[in-house]
């Protein structure tokens, strides 16, 4: 998807739209009856393109995951093509813009929940850029109840220090895979270790700035043949900073960045670097 | 403004306050615009809203559906 003449043929083309499979093909009402009518088109596909008429009709299809990405961006090139010479020449769109972008890394939803930005990336050579491998992002739905634990007592003052519940440090345990595949990603109660300590380093003006410091390791268990039972193990340090104001608890920025280790199930689990970083703004 | 608009999503600067170790791993981290080019595609979300958009502009959609949220992927 990121091929730029991929790229120049969906825009210029057809309306884009991203779905989550989960919920849309168990949506009820008409949004989830026009998508399920859709993937009957296509009943062999799981993931991935569908190109269709507003009426609903399948033009094309890619679902298929191609090895190396160029088989894969031409496959992909070929189902956008293939959409296009049936239905015809189409004028340039002129107005391309999407939704806004969602809440992702930044406010509030409407029962006080934030989603937090979490991105990881292979780093086997440290920070030297030659072993820099691929971004994956993910996100972490962090609930009200949760910010409360994240907050400072309300007495605090700079040298103050508190601890995140274990069971609040382990919704971060999306940084456990420097790919963030849940195939590959220790869920929450696979997490051994989830120690958060958080201190209060200056106060201005009522805005505490305050370190973080976590730590997050579990092992993952594979769950499919021929490879079930066997072991995913990763382990992340973090460092973060954030500001919070005193008065209302509530927090104006958290950035966190970490260095992990992980090993995949055997005979691949020689331990590989990568680093990890969670982020959210309230403005 | 548009341009500066660019470079400040291609260029996203740590947090003040990391650690000069943490700052530079940061900016190795979390991708800029560049990394991401599938975002230059003005998404919808609302899959009624965008069949009625098609319609009205006589035109298909294409529909990238994923198991996580999409928008995620790349």
């Amino acid at each position: 998807m990121s091929d730029p003449e991929i790229i120049r043929l969906i825009r210029r083309n057809f309306v884009p739209v991203a779905l989550n499979l989960y919920e849309i093909r168990e949506a009820k009402g008409a949004a989830g009856d026009f998508f399920r009518a859709v993937q009957k088109q296509a009943p062999e596909l799981y993931q991935g393109l569908y190109l269709v008429t507003p009426e609903g009709k399948l033009l094309a299809a890619h679902g298929k995951a191609e090895d190396p990405p160029a088989k894969w961006t031409a496959a992909v090139r070929g189902t956008l093509e293939q959409a296009l010479k049936i239905s015809g020449p189409l004028p340039a769109r002129t107005d391309t813009r999407g939704d806004p972008p969602g809440l992702r890394g930044k406010g509030f939803d409407k029962d006080g929940s934030s989603i937090w930005a979490v991105y990881t990336r292979p780093m086997v050579l440290g920070l030297d850029r030659r072993g820099l491998g691929d971004h994956a992002l993910d996100s972490i739905r962090i609930s009200a109840e949760d910010w409360k634990a994240w907050s400072p007592p309300r007495d605090a003052v700079v040298g103050t220090r508190w601890s995140l519940p274990a069971e609040v440090g382990r919704k971060l345990h999306k940084v456990l895979s420097p790919t963030s595949d849940a195939n590959t990603l220790a869920r929450p109660d696979e997490v051994s270790d989830a120690t958060f300590k958080l201190r209060i380093t200056q106060i201005t003006d009522g805005l505490a700035t305050v370190r973080i410091d976590g730590h997050l390791a579990g092992i993952h268990t594979w769950q499919f043949e021929p490879n079930k039972g066997k072991k995913i193990r990763a382990a992340v340090g973090l460092l973060g900073i954030g500001t919070v104001h005193l008065k209302t608890g509530q927090w104006r920025e958290i950035t966190l960045v970490g260095e992990g280790l992980y090993s995949h199930f055997p005979p691949y689990d020689e331990p590989s670097r990568y680093g990890a970083v969670v982020e959210w703004r309230r403005d | 403004m548009t341009w500066m608009l660019t470079l400040m999503l291609a260029c996203a600067a740590a947090p003040e306050g990391l650690p000069a170790a943490q700052a530079r791993a940061y900016e190795l981290i979390r991708p800029s615009a560049k990394d991401l080019p599938w975002r230059q595609i003005g998404w919808r979300a609302d899959l009624l809203a965008a069949v009625a958009l098609a319609k009205e502009e006589k035109r298909p959609l294409l529909l990238w559906v994923a198991g996580d949220p999409p928008l995620e992927r790349c």
